[in-house]
C-alpha cells in the first residue's frame, strides 16, 4: 500500500472510523422521516410511524379556501387517487398555488390534517408544457 | 438562425469526436501531427461553440418566440438582463453553458501547455475532449436548444419569477466554472495515470486551476446561499436542499485534495489518495450536474424531468470505471516514498483533516441519496431534513476547525512538546480570554461556546503566525515590521494565502453559529401608525405603496425602524405579483448591521381592514458569512498570484520525471 503508517496511527484511524458511523447511525434514527403519499397515510394508522412523517401530493385546483384575517388556508391534497383535506395556519409560501406539489408534516385532528409546516413546489413551471399552452399569433 | 444553431451544434460534435479520436490515436502512436490536428480540432470546437452560443443569445434578445427555449424562458416584457440570464434559465441552454465553459477551459489548456508537458497533452485533451463529446451527445440529441415550435405565439411564458434577479447572471456561472474547472486537474490526473507519469507535474501544472475551479464552486454556493437569503423570504440561507449539497460535495472534496497535494508535493505520500480525490471531486460535480435534471430527487432547484438522467447516470458510470480501472493498472507506480512516523506531525494532522472532510462528504452523500436508495431497497420513502445534516455536521465541522487551528503549527514529521508549547501558548490563552468573557455575558449554551471559543483559537493562531514570521524576518533582514510583514507573504504566497482563506472560514463559522443559534422571530399584524418590537427594535408600520406595470403589481408596505429610540432605517417589504406566472412573490427588506441582521417580510395586507401581518427574524451576526467569503476570495488570490519559487518547484519537478521515465 502507499499509506505505510504507524500502527498508533491505524488504531486510531479505526477509533475515528467506529466513531464516525456511531455518530451517523445516531444522527440517522433521530432525525428520519417517513415520505408518504395521500393513500400510504390513509391507509397506515400514523401512530405506528411516531409522528416521523411527512405526506406529499398535489393540491386539487379550486379547493383552497382563505379566510381573511386568519393566517393560512384550508386545502384538499391528492395523489390521484384520494384525497385528504389540509389545514395550515401559518404564512404561506409563493409557491402555494392550484396544483403545487406540497409537502406537509402534523397530525390529523377532527377529520382533517392539521399541518405545523408546509413546503409547496410550483407544479412545473421550469417546464415547457405542451404546445397547446401557447396562444399562437394571428 | 434557429437553423444554423442546430447546425452548428452537430458540427461542434463531429470535430469534439475528431479531436479524442485524433489525440487518442496520437497519444499511442506518438504521432505529432495527430495530436496537432486533435489539439486544433479542440480549438475549432471552442470557436464553434461560442458562435452557437451566441446563436441561442440572439434569439433571446429578438424574442424568437418560435423556438420553443425562448418561448419557454423569456417574454416580450422581461427587461434585457433577464432575456440573457435566460439562455441558462432551463435545461438545454444551460448544457449548452456547462459545454462551452468546458470548451473555452479546454482551449486554455491547450493554449498554455504548447511547449510544456507534451507527453501529458494528447491524454489531457483526449479526456477534455471525450466529455466534451459526451454533453453535445446529450445536447444534439436529447435536449436541443434550438428546436422550433412550428408557429410563433404572440409571447413567450417568461422566466419563473424567482429567477428574475440579478443574482441569476451570476450564480449559475460561478457554479458551473467551478464545476467544469474540476474537469482540467482530472484530465490532467488521468493523463499522468495513462502516460505512467504520475509524479508530481500534473499537480503542480494544474495547482492553480484547482483553486480556482475550488473558488469559483464556493463562490457558488455563497451566491446561492445570499440569493435564497435574500429572496425566498424564510429568513435562512442553507436549507440542505439535495442541489445545494450537490454543489456542496465537490466542494468539500476539492478541499480535501488541495490540502493532501502539499503532503504528496513535500513528502511523496499519499499519492493514491490524491488520485482518488480528483476522481471523486470530478464524479461529484457530474453527480451534481445529473441530481439538476434527473428528476430523482425532488428539490427547488430541479429542472423538469428532461429524461436525461439516466444518460447522465450512464455516464458517471463509465467515469468511475474508466478512473477506477486505470487507477488500480497503475497502483504499483503509486507506491508512497514517506512514512507517517509521529501522532503528532503536520502529515498526520493533514490526514486527519483529509478524513473529517471526506466524512462531512460521506454523510452529506448519504443524507441526500437516502430517500431513493429506502424506496428501491424497502419501497418507503424515508428522507432526513435539515436536523441530521445538522447534528452529524456540527461535531465534525468542529473538529475540523480545531485542526485548522492545530495543524499549522505542528512541524513536519514531528512535533516537539517545547516548540508546541511556544507556538500554542498565546492563541490558547486568547481563546480562553474569550471563553470566558462569552461565559460572563450569559451565554450558556454549549455548542455555541465551544465553537466560539474555537474560531477564536484559530484567528490568535493564524494571526500570531503572521506576527511570528514578520517579526523572526525583521530580525534577520533589518526590515521595518510593515515591510517584512509584505515580503514574508510575499515570498510565501500560498502558505499565507491559505491561512488568510482559513481566517475567511472562521468569519463563516461565526456568522453561521451566531445566525443558527441566536435567531428569533417574530410576527405580528399592525394597523397603519401601530408599532411592533422585534428584539432591540421597533417598527412602526407606517404606510402602503403600490403602483403597476406590464410585468407586474407591486405592493409595498413601509415601516419606520428604531433601535433604542433612534431612528435607524426605514423598511420596504412587499409583495409582487407576476402577471404571466399567476404567483405572488415575497420580497424581502433587511436593515443589515455588523452585529445583525433585521429581516422583514410582508405576510399579508388585508386592503379591507388595512391590516397587514409581518415577520421578521433576527439573524446575529450573519454579515459575516459575507465578509468570510471575500476575505477567503482574497486569500485565494494572494494563493494563486503567479510565483518564481512555484515555478522553480515545477521545473525540477518536470526533471526529477524526465530522469524516471528515461
Amino acid at each position: 500500500m502507499s499509506l505505510r503508517v504507524s500502527p498508533k496511527i491505524a488504531i486510531s484511524l479505526v477509533i475515528l472510523m467506529a466513531a464516525f458511523s456511531i455518530l451517523v447511525a445516531l444522527s440517522f434514527r433521530g432525525t428520519m422521516v417517513y415520505y408518504l403519499t395521500v393513500s400510504e397515510f390513509l391507509s397506515h394508522p400514523p401512530s405506528d410511524l411516531d409522528g416521523h412523517f411527512r405526506v406529499n401530493g398535489r393540491v386539487v385546483p379550486g379547493s383552497i379556501t382563505r379566510q381573511t384575517g386568519v393566517l393560512g388556508a384550508s386545502f384538499q391534497m391528492t395523489d390521484g387517487n384520494e384525497k385528504l383535506p389540509v389545514v395550515f395556519r401559518k404564512e404561506l409560501p409563493d409557491t402555494f398555488v392550484d396544483e403545487a406539489e406540497v409537502v406537509v408534516e402534523g397530525n390529523m385532528r377532527e377529520g382533517s390534517f392539521e399541518a405545523h409546516t408546509l413546503l409547496a413546489k410550483c407544479p412545473s413551471k421550469y417546464e415547457s408544457q405542451k404546445k397547446a399552452n401557447y396562444s399562437p399569433s394571428p | 438562425m434557429p437553423e444554423f444553431g442546430s447546425l452548428c451544434l452537430i458540427l461542434s460534435l463531429i470535430v469534439a469526436a475528431w479531436s479524442l479520436v485524433a489525440c487518442s490515436l496520437g497519444a499511442l502512436t506518438r504521432s505529432r501531427s495527430l495530436i496537432r490536428s486533435g489539439e486544433r480540432g479542440s480549438l475549432a470546437v471552442t470557436t464553434i461553440l461560442s458562435i452557437t452560443s451566441a446563436c441561442l443569445l440572439m434569439l433571446f434578445l429578438r424574442d424568437r418566440f418560435d423556438v420553443e427555449y425562448v418561448a419557454s424562458y423569456s417574454s416580450r416584457a422581461m427587461p434585457t438582463l433577464f432575456k440573457v440570464t435566460a439562455f441558462w434559465g432551463g435545461h438545454a441552454g444551460s448544457l449548452l453553458l456547462w459545454v462551452l465553459v468546458l470548451s473555452v477551459f479546454s482551449a486554455i489548456v491547450i493554449l498554455q501547455n504548447q511547449r510544456q508537458n507534451r507527453s501529458l497533452m494528447p491524454y489531457v485533451v483526449a479526456t477534455l475532449s471525450g466529455i466534451t463529446v459526451f454533453f453535445l451527445i446529450l445536447l444534439n440529441f436529447t435536449s436541443d436548444p434550438f428546436e422550433r415550435l412550428g408557429f410563433t405565439p404572440a409571447d413567450g411564458k417568461g422566466l419563473n419569477p424567482q429567477l428574475q434577479t440579478p443574482l441569476m447572471a451570476i450564480h449559475p456561472p460561478c457554479l458551473y466554472l467551478g464545476y467544469v474547472g474540476v474537469a482540467v486537474p482530472y484530465a490532467f490526473a488521468m493523463a499522468a495515470l495513462m502516460s505512467g507519469r504520475v509524479g508530481d507535474v500534473w499537480i503542480r501544472t494544474t495547482r492553480r486551476w484547482t483553486l480556482f475551479a475550488w473558488l469559483f464552486l464556493g463562490v457558488g454556493l455563497l451566491l446561492g446561499g445570499y440569493w435564497a437569503y435574500i429572496e425566498l423570504g424564510w429568513g435562512g440561507y442553507w436549507a440542505w436542499d439535495p442541489v445545494e449539497n450537490a454543489a456542496l460535495m465537490p466542494w468539500l472534496t476539492a478541499t480535501a485534495f488541495l490540502h493532501s497535494v502539499m503532503i504528496q508535493e513535500k513528502k511523496r505520500m499519499l499519492k493514491i489518495w490524491n488520485m482518488s480525490l480528483i476522481i471523486l471531486t470530478f464524479c461529484l460535480s457530474i453527480f451534481g450536474t445529473f441530481l439538476t435534471r434527473s428528476g430523482v430527487i425532488s428539490s427547488v432547484h430541479a429542472f423538469a424531468k428532461s429524461g436525461v438522467g439516466t444518460v447522465l447516470a450512464v455516464f458517471l458510470g463509465i467515469i468511475l470505471t474508466f478512473s477506477v480501472t486505470i487507477l488500480t493498472w497503475r497502483l504499483p507506480r503509486l507506491q508512497s516514498e514517506g512514512r507517517l512516523d509521529s501522532f503528532v506531525s503536520r502529515e498526520s494532522s493533514f490526514l486527519f483533516n483529509n478524513l473529517l472532510l471526506v466524512g462531512i462528504c460521506f454523510a452529506v452523500f448519504w443524507g441526500t441519496i437516502f430517500p431513493v436508495l429506502s424506496e428501491a431497497v424497502r419501497g418507503v420513502k424515508i428522507t432526513v431534513g435539515p436536523p441530521f445534516f445538522n447534528t452529524v455536521n456540527f461535531p465534525l465541522a468542529l473538529a475540523l476547525l480545531a485542526l485548522t487551528g492545530l495543524c499549522p503549527l505542528i512541524a513536519w514529521r514531528r512535533a516537539s512538546a517545547q516548540h508546541l508549547m511556544r507556538v500554542f501558548l498565546y492563541p490558547a490563552t486568547g481563546a480562553l480570554a474569550v471563553f470566558l468573557l462569552l461565559l460572563t455575558f450569559g451565554m450558556r449554551d454549549l455548542s455555541p461556546l465551544v465553537a466560539f471559543t474555537l474560531c477564536a483559537f484559530v484567528l490568535g493562531t493564524v494571526i500570531h503566525e503572521f506576527y511570528r514570521g514578520s517579526r523572526a524576518r525583521q530580525r534577520a533582514t533589518g526590515e521595518s515590521f510593515p515591510a517584512a510583514f509584505a515580503k514574508l507573504v510575499g515570498k510565501n504566497r500560498r502558505r499565507y494565502g491559505g491561512y488568510t482563506v482559513h481566517v475567511g472560514v472562521v468569519l463563516i463559522l461565526v456568522g453561521v453559529v451566531g445566525s443558527s443559534f441566536f435567531r428569533q422571530e417574530t410576527t405580528f399584524t399592525l394597523h397603519r401608525g401601530e408599532s411592533a418590537r422585534a428584539g432591540p427594535y421597533t417598527l412602526r408600520f407606517e404606510d402602503t405603496t403600490s403602483s403597476s406595470d406590464e410585468n407586474m403589481d407591486q405592493f409595498t408596505a413601509v415601516l419606520g425602524v428604531s433601535r433604542d429610540g433612534r431612528p435607524a432605517a426605514m423598511l420596504r417589504p412587499g409583495r409582487n405579483f407576476y402577471k404571466s406566472f399567476n404567483q405572488p412573490s415575497t420580497e424581502v427588506d433587511i436593515y443589515s448591521t455588523l452585529r445583525e441582521d433585521l429581516y422583514l417580510i410582508l405576510i399579508d395586507f388585508d386592503p379591507q381592514t388595512g391590516l397587514a401581518t409581518f415577520k421578521s427574524y433576527l439573524n446575529p451576526l450573519v454579515n459575516w458569512i459575507w465578509i468570510g467569503w471575500m476575505v477567503i476570495f482574497l486569500g485565494t488570490q494572494v494563493a494563486v498570484w503567479p510565483n518564481p519559487r512555484e515555478r522553480a518547484l515545477l521545473a525540477r519537478a518536470r526533471l526529477i520525471e524526465e530522469r524516471s521515465i528515461a
